[in-house]
Formats: structure tokens, C-alpha cells, sequence
């Protein structure tokens, strides 16, 4: 009994000094991790917002930072697609420039070995949606070399440009599209198989977030239903 | 253990040879086969387990006499919990992308097997420098044996090294779990051989020596 109090007694003494030593880490990274994590957000918000036909950004760089700063908690809320379960993760951000709104917002979907996470802006002009980019925040569950080769460039530009037609259908990867007759973006349909060989899950997964978003933009957002 | 080393220098060689981590002992294989599907990744998850090895080690051997017998596992996890968490930490603030890509395998290097192994066959009953060397050359040894594994999947199964684009020629089932045990398997059985050589060697010469001896005599 004695020796068991010992121990007892002995092992929170380490516990208390590795607790002690750990606090001070943490306090003294809290702000460069949240930095770390706001820039990465920043830069990938700064790339969903720039015209990539002129490369010029659509909105004020000054304009994004603060939004970002002043936008508050994450709130993870889990939405459903044709049976597809995903999540959009709020907050949502909202700009207006020249008589037209554009629309950030995060969401995820299932992939080949977790989540897929994605940012997209949507813009609304004269009544009309259509998507206008995206950016994989997070695909470090895919396997490297096959479906993580979404985080590259080329593939994600393959979604660049869905108009509010292609929208309304559902995006699907043109794996997937055998029902549908004209396989273009009006369709739907995005063709990333040349590009992603071998790896259709995560395109696939991407599709999915986009349409959970496109769904939560057009319901929650615009059509004012609670939550 | 040659007569003419110096303690030192075997201590700390023997984990980056004789004794090697991965190829040897087969030790931490969870981390070395899920991480090694670039050699960049495997060269980020073997720095990351040198340093919270070597600190650990430290750490361990300076407390080991005031550490109860019956209680030192959970001790040395504190320890070893404690030095990852911070470089968790630390990781996440100033080296973002690579906290990025290496993910999971940070927190599990927890349970790695290689330091926990270490804590309790060596620094526990080593002096400090001795246990420090320990560390930094297991640390070194599962490095570089991450790293060529990563080199060589990473070359096959994607035709790049270190993310420069050698040639088109892939071979996908390299970056695949499969690929990881095949070139597990035939790095292993390479290292195996060369040391069987190296001692039928070390045999043939003794025995020369040997009837050398014999015949002046």
C-alpha cells in the first residue's frame, strides 16, 4: 500500500512537471500556430478569388484579411447529398464587388481515406450562380501519387467554371456520367479521368463537396432557411 | 564491437549499421511503411523522430536513478508524450506544410516502438553522452533508412525524387501499401547479405591469420 502511494505520488510529480513545460509550449506557440493556420486559409482564400483569366484578384487583398480576421469560431455543420454525407464548415464568406456577390465557402466529403477538404467561390450575377474556382485545402488521407495529386494545380482547374446549369444537375466526374448525354460543365460533368488516372474517389469526393456546398449555398444562405 | 573503437563511437554508429533500426531490429515499421511514399516525407518523419528520440534519451538518463522501478514505463511514455506534443507544436507554427503532409504520424511517433525500445534498453541504464549518442545514431539510422526506402518508392512508383520529375515510367503499385513490405522485403534481405559477406570475410581472414601463425610457429 505504502509503496503504491509512493509511485502514485511519485509519477504525478512527473506528470505535473511535463504538464508544466508543456503549457508554457503552448502558450508561447498559440499565436504563430494561429497565423500559421490563418495565412494558409488567406492564401488559399486570395487564390479562389483571383480572375484567372486576367490573374487579378476580384476583391481587395485588404478586404479578404479583414474578413478573415473578424470572421470568428469554426462551426462544422454535417449536410447531405444524394446519400452522400459531407460537411460545410462556416463560417461563410461574402463579398460584393461591382454588382456581383461572390461566395466562399469550406466544405468536405468523403475520399479515398478521410475527408477532402475544399474551398470554393461561388459568384452570383444578375440572378445567376455558377462556380467560379476552387481550392483542395486538404487531401493528406489520399494516397500520394494517385488521388493526392489533387492538390496540384491541373486537376483542380479541370472544375474551374461550372455554370448554375451544371450546378442544378449535380457535378459528377465524368467517370460517372454513362447517363448523361452531352458529358461538358453545362452538364455537370468534369473530366479529370486523363488527368487523375487511376484515382476516381477523390475527384469524386471533391464533386460531392461541391454540390453539398452549391445545395447549402442555395437553401441556407440565399434561401433563408434556419439551420 | 571492434577492440580499437572507442565506446563512443560505437555507441554511436551501431544504430545507423549493426544495429539498424528498420532494416535490423524492425522496429517502428508502422510509421516507416505508411510514411515513406516520398523520400521527403520519409527524411521530415526521421528528423522528427532523431529529435524527440535524442531528447528523450537525454532526459531518461538524466532521471534514471530517480525513477521507481515498478513505474518507469509510465515515466518514460510521460517523457516521450511530453517531447512530442511540443514539437507537434512547433511544427504546426513555423514548419507548416511539413506538420501538413506528415499528419497523423507526428502524434503516433508517441508510440513508436524505436524510442520507448530505447528508453528502456539503453538510457535507462546509460550515462547521459552515451545515451545522447544512442539517440542521435538510431535516430540517424532510421533517417536514412526512411529515406532511401522513400527514394526508392517514390522513384518507381512516381517517377520523381524529392518532387523533381525524373520520367513518365510509373509503377503505381510502389506508392502502394504492397510496394512499401516488397521494398522493405529486398532492402532487408540486401543489408542481410552484405553483412554476411562482410563476416565470412572477417572468418576467412582470422583463419589465414590463424595458419599464418601455425605455420611460423
Amino acid at each position: 500500500m505504502k509503496d503504491i502511494l509512493k509511485n502514485g505520488v511519485i509519477l504525478m510529480i512527473y506528470c505535473i512537471a511535463a504538464a508544466a513545460v508543456l503549457g508554457f509550449v503552448y502558450v508561447s506557440t498559440k499565436d504563430a500556430i494561429k497565423n500559421a493556420d490563418l495565412s494558409a486559409k488567406f492564401q488559399a482564400m486570395k487564390a479562389v478569388l483571383t480572375d484567372y483569366e486576367t490573374g487579378k484578384l476580384m476583391v481587395d487583398e485588404k478586404l479578404i484579411k479583414d474578413k478573415l480576421m473578424n470572421s470568428g469560431e469554426e462551426k462544422v455543420i454535417e449536410r447531405t447529398y444524394e446519400g452522400v454525407n459531407g460537411k460545410v464548415i462556416l463560417p461563410y464568406y461574402e463579398f460584393d464587388v461591382n454588382g456581383k456577390k461572390i461566395f466562399v465557402l469550406v466544405g468536405a466529403a468523403p475520399g479515398f481515406g478521410g475527408d477532402v477538404k475544399v474551398m470554393v467561390s461561388f459568384v452570383k450575377r444578375n440572378g445567376e450562380i455558377y462556380l467560379h474556382s476552387i481550392r483542395v485545402l486538404d487531401a493528406s488521407q489520399e494516397t500520394p501519387g494517385l488521388g493526392a495529386k489533387i492538390m496540384e494545380e491541373g486537376p483542380q482547374k479541370r472544375f474551374y467554371s461550372i455554370p448554375q446549369s451544371g450546378l442544378e444537375k449535380g457535378v459528377v466526374v465524368d467517370k460517372d456520367a454513362k447517363d448523361r448525354s452531352v458529358k461538358n460543365k453545362d452538364n455537370g460533368v468534369v473530366k479529370t479521368s486523363d488527368v487523375m488516372t487511376g484515382a476516381t474517389i477523390t475527384p469524386r469526393a471533391v464533386a460531392n463537396a461541391i454540390n453539398i456546398m452549391y445545395a447549402y449555398l442555395k437553401e441556407v444562405i440565399l434561401g433563408g432557411e434556419k439551420q | 564491437m571492434k577492440k580499437n573503437e572507442s565506446m563512443a563511437w560505437y555507441t554511436f554508429k551501431k544504430g545507423i549499421t549493426s544495429e539498424n533500426p528498420t532494416y535490423v531490429q524492425a522496429l517502428g515499421m508502422c510509421p516507416t511503411l505508411a510514411v515513406t511514399t516520398a523520400a521527403i516525407n520519409g527524411l521530415g518523419m526521421g528528423l522528427a523522430v532523431t529529435v524527440v528520440l535524442t531528447l528523450s534519451n537525454v532526459i531518461i538518463s538524466l532521471i534514471r536513478k530517480a525513477v521507481p522501478k515498478d513505474i518507469r514505463i509510465p515515466i518514460f511514455i510521460t517523457v516521450i508524450a511530453t517531447f512530442v506534443t511540443m514539437i507537434d507544436l512547433l511544427m504546426h507554427a513555423y514548419t507548416y506544410d511539413l506538420w501538413k503532409s506528415l499528419g497523423i504520424f507526428i502524434p503516433l511517433i508517441v508510440v513508436n516502438c524505436i524510442i520507448l525500445g530505447r528508453a528502456e534498453a539503453f538510457a535507462s541504464k546509460n550515462p547521459v553522452h552515451y545515451a545522447a549518442l544512442d539517440g542521435l545514431g538510431m535516430g540517424i539510422g532510421f533517417t536514412l533508412s526512411l529515406f532511401l526506402l522513400g527514394s526508392i518508392r517514390e522513384i518507381l512508383g512516381n517517377g520523381s525524387w524529392m518532387g523533381i520529375h525524373l520520367w513518365n515510367f510509373k509503377m503505381f503499385m510502389f506508392i502502394l501499401p504492397p510496394g512499401a513490405f516488397i521494398t522493405l522485403g529486398f532492402l532487408a534481405a540486401f543489408f542481410k547479405y552484405i553483412k554476411i559477406k562482410k563476416e565470412e570475410a572477417e572468418k576467412a581472414k582470422a583463419k589465414a591469420a590463424k595458419q599464418a601463425q601455425a605455420q611460423k610457429a
